[in-house]
């Protein structure tokens, strides 16, 4: 099976490699520490199996990011002026009166509380590909409309 | 022993504090941050045995997710759209401020958050000062996973405390608590803010019982 792709950012990028780095030098660290003794008199000894169980995390983490890496794509921005919503576009829109800027970003770095949407979430699906100028519905048992004001690319 | 009898001690302040948003909007009983984890545990139990996650980790990153509350304000949006534009701002003034119900914009957001991350931080310092060794470790690693939301368990607990605060959005809503309006606008951004497909769909599911 194919693996998914995960888009990102320059700066998504080194945000993701930088704390795969920590990881591997947490890791590291906890490796150079004397493992605990298995047995604590007859019993297992239950600072070994808390070591044992953090660092089974660790590893289990070092690996999803190693396939985020391998799987990065970096979304640059248009050569040229674009007024086309792709990965990456700073998007002005109007929702029912309040104008607010989004940037469309792939699901690794989607932040909506900086205003970073996922291209998966169901806005960014609708906005991808629409262009400056038109319009976006949501419905399910309502209805919202995006008017998309300005594209514009960093 | 007596560390982990200590640490429950100091847990238990979270089954008598009351959500800070529901309180903003005058919610009488509101759920408490104890009721709302158990919740969130509930929803990232049954929905990630759905999805290719370490469940057993996923729930546990929801049970320690808000446990810095015990010293640390649970700060909403709302309570960044009462800052003002310009300028930093120090944490009095965020102690001060009267929390507007808007969204705040990016600018505020991000003069809360910085503020929020240093005062989560020195919380969860209080909490684990003497909860032992190991059980400091664990839970530290378990809430930057939540924090970062960067580890796929991470990221679906931060989608899923959304999630779960949407359904507990809907019972207000039914009861009569809070406004219709005011609900859809929270569905209209969940639909910004959410982009994994077990939380959608139950997001669908939560819409519908709204309506029945």
């Amino acid at each position: 099976m194919e693996e998914k792709r995960y888009y990102l950012t320059k700066e998504g990028l080194e945000r993701i490699k930088k704390e795969y780095e920590e990881m591997k030098r947490q890791r590291r660290d906890k490796l150079k520490k004397e493992s605990p003794e298995i047995l604590h008199s007859e019993d297992v000894n239950p600072e070994y199996l808390a070591f044992r169980r953090d660092l089974a995390i660790l590893e289990e983490n070092i690996s999803k990011m190693e396939k985020v890496l391998r799987n990065a794509e970096l979304i640059e921005p248009p050569k040229k002026e674009c007024k086309d919503i792709r990965l990456g576009a700073l998007i002005t829109m109007e929702t029912n009166g309040r104008v607010e800027e989004f940037t469309l970003v792939g699901t690794m770095e989607a932040d909506p509380n900086i205003g970073k949407i996922s291209d998966e979430s169901p806005i960014g699906k609708a906005l991808l590909g629409k262009k400056e100028g038109e319009e976006v519905t949501i419905s399910s048992s309502f209805t919202t409309v995006y008017k998309i004001k300005k594209v514009c690319y960093k | 022993m007596k560390n982990i009898v200590d640490f429950l001690s100091k847990i238990s302040t979270l089954k008598d504090k009351p959500r800070r948003g529901w309180v903003i909007h005058e919610i009488e009983d509101a759920e408490t941050t104890s009721d709302h984890t158990y919740h969130l545990v509930l929803l990232v139990w049954l929905l990630g045995n759905k999805k290719d996650i370490n469940v057993e980790k996923a729930m546990k990153i929801a049970l320690v997710h808000d446990m810095c509350e015990v010293y640390a304000p649970d700060l909403t949006s709302y309570d960044a759209a009462g800052l003002k534009e310009e300028g930093e701002i120090t944490r009095e003034e965020l102690e001060n401020s009267t929390p507007l119900l808007k969204r705040p914009t990016p600018n505020q957001r991000k003069k809360m958050l910085k503020i929020k991350e240093e005062l989560e931080v020195e919380g969860m310092n209080k909490l684990l000062e003497d909860s032992g060794e190991d059980t400091k470790e664990e839970i530290w690693s378990l809430w930057n996973e939540y924090e970062k939301a960067l580890t796929p368990e991470g990221k679906f607990v931060k989608q899923a405390d959304r999630t779960i605060n949407i359904f507990q959005g809907m019972e207000y809503c039914k009861e009569g608590k809070i406004e219709k309006e005011v609900y859809k606008l929270w569905l209209e951004r969940a639909k910004e803010s959410i982009d994994d497909p077990h939380l959608l769909e139950f997001l669908e599911e939560v819409e519908a019982k709204l309506n029945e």
